[in-house]
């Protein structure tokens, strides 16, 4: 065993690496700055985490996925690594404060983008030694990254502030393009790159088109009965998936089905993610919320109810599927108004020009203005962070925003106006065209689904191991899989005898 | 259950409040004025079971009672029970509900979840499974759980054993659902917990009806448990420590803060830079929790006797029509602090 197969073995207890980890590892313990694009469940955190858990100095991780933060600190501390915590802005500011006090004592820091404003918090980083500034979903950083974030493009300049620290950029999803605006923009020399393909072998895909909406439950249903396998099944809207859950429990037969979306209890959340990890929920009806920090091997069949709004998306999402290797199937139904879902995501994570000219109104109205009071409004008003960093980015850029306030003088009204109504249909132009992208896909029948959909990121795709799509050669009953075993116990029939089952399993006191 | 509160927030309300000061209730939302009507109505029971409620939610459920023919609203809001909705607040069976929400409002919670923490990591521990994800998340009771299972010196055996033989006596003695319920929730290496949705539906309920039984579940455990004396362990491992936090706004509690210090009013509002007006409902506020509350700088024993008769004679609460059975120089801050005494005496709250 080599060295760092010992330590891997020692923290984590795997003997080998997962493809491409051990490279990236190895640059990032040389200090060169490494840009990773390694596929959706490849263990991407590893990549960090160990050299985090094995060198001196503390890893920096900025990551705008609040719960794959508090997620990853949990397994970290599970595992008995309890060096580690996750600073965001959802947290009490008293508390937030004493953490960032005694910041030295931990030697891995997941922070989200906004917090790194925090002068308080920066301040103490950059007394302190950092050996790897890590960028977690790194296309944010470019304007033609599907999830563009305004505030990933501060941290060119917080990096320099933190002493310039080597930087590992990593992303599941980036076409060359992007790859080339995060190295430039972080102004990564001599970068020692990592592109792994995003395709997996062992995933075949299918597209099921229906002439009305309830074909799709028909169809799942029917699906269901003949598969009882470990299944996801992805919804826009979280009526959706909750209706299609109660549907699909009343209808199939000894199916074990739950739904999970932002609005649950946080306990609730847990609760079913346990489940489902431990086979105790064949199905889950879920928005994109869920599986971001879920790490469930044996996912058989990945569903989407309905078209997400870009190819990166759905890419991530079929790749929870089969991480163990097995054969699995990503089947995706469409029917024709589905392109309205999306479109409506769209409409609601930009700012609508009524809000953008009341926004300009105000500003100019009241000359200075305290940015958090226009943050507040927008976010109340639009129930969505997205239009807001929109705005804010936007505000920024022109040069309105002055330390915590957005000041009119000096500029006109109209000119204002008009930028911020440019910068609105560029990016509804692009949303847009990445909606008409994924449709495409969807609509065509010429070429190989996997080759059609890989296309955008790769040259190459890897021959499947399996079967391929339903262009190719897919067939149902070609597809080898076992039902999920039902590891469920009998349960006492009385409380009392449940209590005593599970307190008093393995004691032998007299009941 | 969650019907049943509504309707029985709205009858004692009788009229004279609108529907948003009961979101504020169900919700906690922590102002002077919240705190006061849940005293005056005797709503204290339901203050803050219920804080994720969402303001959709709760109207939806309102318009609900509406179509039913249970309630009416008036044009300004204020809501009452029809005939009909009385009668079916009074078919409701209450025997069987502990809420008490101004009393253990986040203590509740904490101890069930202590529990159930407890139990996933005892019965995780003892069966050789060192890692897992605990499934409860907040800091402060992993934090506690940690310090019982050290203080018992990781003797998972003993841990839960006790809790066996307590939390059986305790529910023994509950209503049926509950024993239920609570087992059903308990997460070990071999059967992850149920959630409140799945609950719901095992027990064809709505997700608020369930929310409000778990609710019920967990103050029964703290009334319980302060009650039965022979409960020992579970005393000691989450005792309701009273006083520790006072029922107040954060506001109000740093004005006791400096009254305690022997500041004037004036002094505290011109420190805090608040008008006096609000220090005087603050001091309102502290005279509902506040034991042998001081009041000789605000009344003469005098004019507390006097209040307090006319108070008794009109029987209402309504604070105009005190006011004017009264002489003119004596001011609502007044008549607002013996309304709080009198309460304090009738209850004997805290």
């Amino acid at each position: 065993m080599g060295e760092l197969e010992e330590y891997l073995y020692h923290y984590f207890g795997y003997s080998t690496f997962r493809n491409g980890q051990k490279e990236i590892i190895e640059d990032v313990n040389e200090k060169k700055d490494v840009l990773a694009v390694l596929p959706t469940g490849s263990g991407k955190s590893i990549c960090y985490q160990l050299p985090a858990m094995m060198n001196e100095g503390m890893v920096l991780v900025v990551s705008p996925l609040l719960s794959l933060m508090e997620d990853q600190v949990k397994q970290m501390r599970a595992r008995g690594f309890k060096r580690v915590i996750a600073l965001n802005s959802m947290m009490a500011v008293q508390e937030r404060n004493r953490q960032i006090q005694h910041l030295h004592q931990y030697q891995l820091v997941y922070v989200s983008p906004e917090m790194l404003q925090n002068r308080q918090l920066t301040a103490k980083l950059s007394r302190m030694s950092i050996q790897l500034f890590v960028i977690d979903e790194a296309h944010c950083i470019s304007q033609w990254g599907h999830e563009f974030r305004p505030d990933y493009l501060r941290l060119q300049s917080i990096h320099k502030q933190l002493h310039a620290p080597p930087i590992l950029a990593l992303t599941a999803t980036a076409t060359p393009d992007v790859q080339h605006d995060i190295m430039s923009f972080m102004g990564m020399r001599d970068v020692n790159k990592h592109i792994h393909p995003m395709d997996k072998p062992n995933i075949a895909f299918l597209i099921e088109r229906v002439n009305h909406q309830e074909k799709k439950l028909d169809y799942i249903s029917s699906l269901l009965s003949s598969y009882q396998v470990p299944t996801m099944i992805y919804f826009s809207s979280r009526k959706e998936a909750e209706r299609i859950s109660l549907y699909l429990d009343e209808k199939v037969e000894g199916l074990r089905v739950a739904y999970y979306h932002g609005g649950l209890d946080t306990q609730d959340r847990i609760l079913i993610q346990q489940q489902f990890m431990y086979d105790q929920l064949d199905v889950i009806c879920c928005t994109s919320a869920f599986g971001m920090g879920i790490d469930k091997q044996n996912v058989r069949l990945v569903i989407h109810y309905h078209m997400p709004a870009e190819v990166e998306s759905f890419i991530q999402e079929v790749g929870r599927a089969g991480r163990d290797g097995e054969e699995s199937i990503s089947v995706l139904l469409y029917h024709e108004h589905d392109r309205n879902i999306p479109q409506r995501l769209i409409d609601s994570e930009l700012p609508n020009q009524g809000l953008l000219q009341e926004v300009v109104d105000w500003i100019f109205h009241r000359q200075s203005i305290p940015i958090h009071e226009v943050e507040s409004y927008i976010i109340e008003k639009t129930g969505n962070e997205t239009p807001w960093r929109f705005i804010h980015y936007q505000l920024e850029q022109i040069g309105m925003k002055n330390n915590s306030i957005f000041l009119s003088e000096t500029y006109s009204k109209q000119w204002v106006l008009s930028q911020l109504q440019n910068a609105y249909q560029q990016r509804l132009q692009y949303k847009i065209s990445k909606l008409l992208t994924m449709e495409q896909w969807v609509l065509q029948d010429e070429m190989c689904r996997r080759e059609a959909l890989f296309q955008y990121f790769q040259d190459m795709i890897t021959p499947p191991n399996g079967m391929c799509c339903d262009q190719c050669d897919f067939r149902w009953d070609h597809w080898k899989t076992n039902r999920t075993v039902n590891n469920q116990e009998e349960t006492a029939s009385t409380w009392k005898n449940k209590l005593a089952q599970l307190l008093l399993q393995e004691t032998e006191y007299e009941i | 259950m969650f019907t049943y509160i509504l309707l029985d927030s709205i009858c004692k309300l009788r009229g004279e409040r609108t529907v948003s000061n009961i979101y504020h209730l169900l919700t906690a939302k922590k102002s002077t004025q919240t705190i006061q009507d849940s005293y005056i109505y005797q709503l204290t029971n339901y203050f803050g079971i219920y804080k994720r409620l969402e303001r959709k939610t709760f109207q939806k459920e309102l318009r609900h009672l509406y179509d039913q023919g249970w309630i009416e609203v008036y044009q300004d809001k204020q809501v009452v029970l029809t005939t009909e909705g009385r009668s079916v607040l009074n078919g409701f069976d209450h025997s069987q509900i502990y809420l008490n929400g101004m009393k253990y409002d986040n203590h509740a919670l904490f101890t069930m979840q202590v529990i159930q923490l407890l139990v996933q990591t005892c019965t995780h521990i003892q069966q050789h499974h060192d890692t897992f994800i605990p499934v409860v998340d907040d800091e402060s009771v992993q934090q506690k759980v940690k310090e019982i299972f050290y203080y018992y010196q990781k003797d998972t055996n003993t841990i839960l054993y006790h809790l066996y033989q307590e939390l059986t006596r305790l529910f023994e003695q509950a209503p049926e659902p509950l024993g239920h319920l609570f087992t059903d929730q308990l997460t070990t290496p071999r059967h992850i917990g149920s959630s409140k949705i799945q609950l719901a539906r095992e027990y064809g309920q709505t997700v608020h009806d369930m929310h409000c039984q778990l609710m019920n579940l967990s103050h029964f455990l703290c009334f319980a448990i302060e009650k039965d004396s022979s409960v020992s362990f579970l005393k000691e491992i989450v005792p309701h420590e009273r006083n520790m936090n006072l029922p107040l706004t954060g506001s109000a509690q740093k004005t006791y803060k400096l009254w305690q210090k022997g500041h004037g009013l004036e002094m505290i509002a011109s420190q805090r830079n608040l008008k006096i007006s609000t220090i005087q409902d603050h001091m309102v506020e502290i005279a509902y929790v506040v034991k042998n509350f001081d009041y000789s700088p605000f009344l003469s024993d005098h004019q507390l006797q006097w209040i307090a008769n006319q108070i008794d004679r009109l029987q209402t609460n309504k604070l105009k029509e005190i006011k004017e059975s009264l002489d003119d120089h004596i001011s609502y801050f007044q008549i607002k602090l013996v309304l709080a005494m009198s309460h304090q005496q009738k209850e004997g709250v805290f």
